[in-house]
């Protein structure tokens, strides 16, 4: 006698009963979504309640995420490139980065999130006077406040604001006049040497940057800058275009930086190593950045334009910004009041080749 | 094993309704769900107003890993102006206009300002009260004090017998204008019929309220003695050596 094999539980369950069980697995995995969103990286025993798959370094203590700069990832809402190959939907502290595969297909990812250390304070002033009042005045007019020990209010001696102005000062000396002392030839000697100096700086004395190669021994120095070079990037990562086309991020494990190459054979491909002077920094603050850039692939590579998207809290200094190679720089403000660097490079980049382009910003 | 299905039209059609409604229930509420989590943090019942103390001991009662941690803040006053602690029964510390301390979240502390111009024989005592606190990478948290900045204009204010409260507050980072920060950190004028601790709330986190124009050195005597961080004339009490540590 031949036996059927029982039919698994869920076909016999009622319809009803199969859609409630859906409905109820929609709703645990929305409320663990939502409770994870806020969620700071590094969390511990003193975590805050809601916090999911999070994971804290022994001893690193764990509060609100107010105190840090975090950069990094694309949410709440998704960005995406236009038709003109430009990367639209970026929000604050997004990073993205956009390719587009051999048959057309344009991909957007999003990078990992990073957080700094940088809190800035504010204030909250009210002033509250002795019997002051509120005198109404007129209806629905603004009443002043008075204080009675106004009038015993002592003038501070040897404090006085003269608002006139210095007639007698006026014309007397000519813009012309420091325009002329300057000799020619003085000041292209002046920056000349000053570049010379400059371009690299002493955090960024390795190898990689100053002949391309990489060093073992340069490894962890390599690691702590490039990671704070990446807390200090704005909305979105360094992007890069190679021949008109958004290339694709590669991640190298054994070494810091990124490659950008295109989804073609015999395709050149890009490192870009990013260096920051400081990873935490006071307003006020100078911080440098230092990009490496080389072409590791087999092929040469035109048309290459390098952008930074810097954070809010970063002013660029003017006049700052230099390169090893021949490369047209221009600023774009975005809209968050920072600027958008941009570097075009003159020459095609045969392979072996690179460069190094070097910054400096102020913390806001 | 027999499976036993309803089937006559009636029982079909309930069934079917009974699932139709279920799916309706569901597609209703499940996005309305998770909203509660995506608001911002609930601004508790306090008022800029409370008396001294009653604000920390209501944050205290919140929880979190507040109790036993020591805070470094530093009080910055003008030129001129000499800054003493309130420890124990008199003033102590260094006279300097400026002074790093800790203190601990829910405690009030009392000092002393000096030096005022045009008040050279005024003393304006001011109080800090620190309702929450920092969380810095360990080893920092010398580097990153709470400032509290005591202007030029709030003493005179208070020399000449006025109230000053400035609630300071950790900026919001997705809410920062991009503005440079000069030698005086941003701030805000709350209108009399404001509550500047809701403002501040509105704009970022508070962690710590200053209140410069009580006639008594230690009214009440429930000022609380801070903690010296830094030796005295120092010109920048943020350089101190790398064996410094926080104590617990």
């Amino acid at each position: 006698m031949a036996t059927t094999p029982a039919p698994p539980l869920l076909v016999l369950m009622p319809r009803w009963l199969k859609r409630a069980l859906v409905i109820f697995a929609a709703l645990v995995m929305c409320l663990g979504a939502a409770s994870g969103q806020d969620c700071q990286s590094g969390l511990g025993a003193e975590c805050d309640t809601g916090c999911v798959a999070c994971a804290c370094p022994p001893g690193w203590p764990v509060g609100p995420s107010d105190e840090y700069l975090c950069d990094g990832g694309d949410a709440p809402s998704p960005a995406g490139v236009t038709t003109t190959n430009e990367i639209a939907g970026l929000e604050q502290e997004d990073t993205v980065g956009a390719y587009t595969t051999e048959d057309g297909r344009t991909f957007v990812v999003p990078s990992t999130r990073t957080c700094i250390y940088a809190p800035r304070f504010g204030a909250v002033r009210q002033v509250v006077l002795p019997m002051g009042a509120e005198q109404r005045v007129f209806v629905d007019a603004f009443g002043d406040a008075f204080a009675a020990s106004e009038a015993a209010k002592p003038l501070m001696p040897g404090q006085g604001i003269e608002n006139l102005a210095l007639q007698g000062q006026r014309g007397q000396r000519p813009p012309s006049l420091f325009r002329a002392r300057q000799q020619a030839g003085a000041t292209e000697r002046m920056l000349g040497a000053a570049e010379t100096r400059g371009l690299v700086g002493p955090y960024a004395n390795l190898q990689l940057v100053h002949l391309g190669r990489m060093d073992g021994r340069d490894t962890p120095l390599l690691i702590e800058s490039t990671l704070s070079a990446i807390t200090w990037t704005g909305d979105q990562e360094v992007q890069i275009t190679i021949m008109g086309e958004g290339a694709k991020a590669d991640f190298a494990v054994q070494e810091p930086g990124l490659i950008y190459e295109l989804q073609i054979p015999d395709s050149p491909r890009l490192r870009l190593v990013k260096l920051a002077s400081a990873s935490e920094a006071h307003p006020g603050d100078e911080v440098s950045f230092t990009l490496r850039f080389d072409n590791v692939g087999d092929a040469p590579m035109k048309d290459v334009v390098i952008v930074d998207n810097l954070t809010t809290r970063l002013e660029y200094v003017e006049e700052s910004a230099e390169s090893s190679v021949d490369a047209a720089f221009s600023t774009t403000r975005n809209g968050a009041g920072s600027l958008v660097l941009s570097w075009r490079l003159a020459e095609p980049l045969e392979p072996g080749d690179g460069g190094v382009l070097t910054f400096r910003t102020r913390v806001r | 094993m027999t499976t036993v299905r309803p089937l006559t039209p009636a029982a079909v059609r309930r069934c079917h309704a009974a699932g139709k409604f279920l799916l309706a229930v569901g597609v209703f509420v499940a996005p309305a769900l998770p909203l509660p989590a995506r608001q911002p943090p609930t601004h508790r019942p306090s008022a800029g107003a409370m008396p001294p103390g009653a604000i920390g001991a209501q944050r205290l009662m919140r929880g979190g890993p507040l109790l036993g941690y020591t805070q470094p803040v530093e009080l910055q006053a003008p030129e001129g102006v000499s800054l003493a602690a309130l420890s124990g029964g008199g003033f102590a510390g260094g006279y300097d206009n400026r002074l790093l301390v800790g203190m601990s979240v829910g405690c009030v502390y009392g000092f002393k300002a000096t030096g005022v111009p045009g008040y050279a024989n005024v003393e304006v005592y001011p109080s800090v009260e620190l309702i929450d606190r920092l969380y810095p990478p360990p080893g920092k948290a010398l580097r990153f004090p709470v400032p509290v900045q005591l202007t030029q204009q709030d003493l005179l204010v208070a020399a000449q017998g006025g109230l000053v409260t400035r609630v300071v507050y950790v900026e919001d980072p997705k809410t920062a204008l991009p503005v440079a920060e000069g030698d005086t950190q941003q701030w805000f004028e709350a209108r009399p019929g404001d509550d500047p601790l809701e403002l501040a709330d509105e704009l970022g986190r508070p962690i710590a309220i200053l209140r410069i124009g009580s006639r008594l050195a230690a009214p009440g005597g429930r000022f609380s003695s801070p903690t010296p961080l830094a030796e005295a004339g120092e010109a920048d009490p943020r350089v101190l050596p790398a064996s410094a540590s926080l104590p617990r």
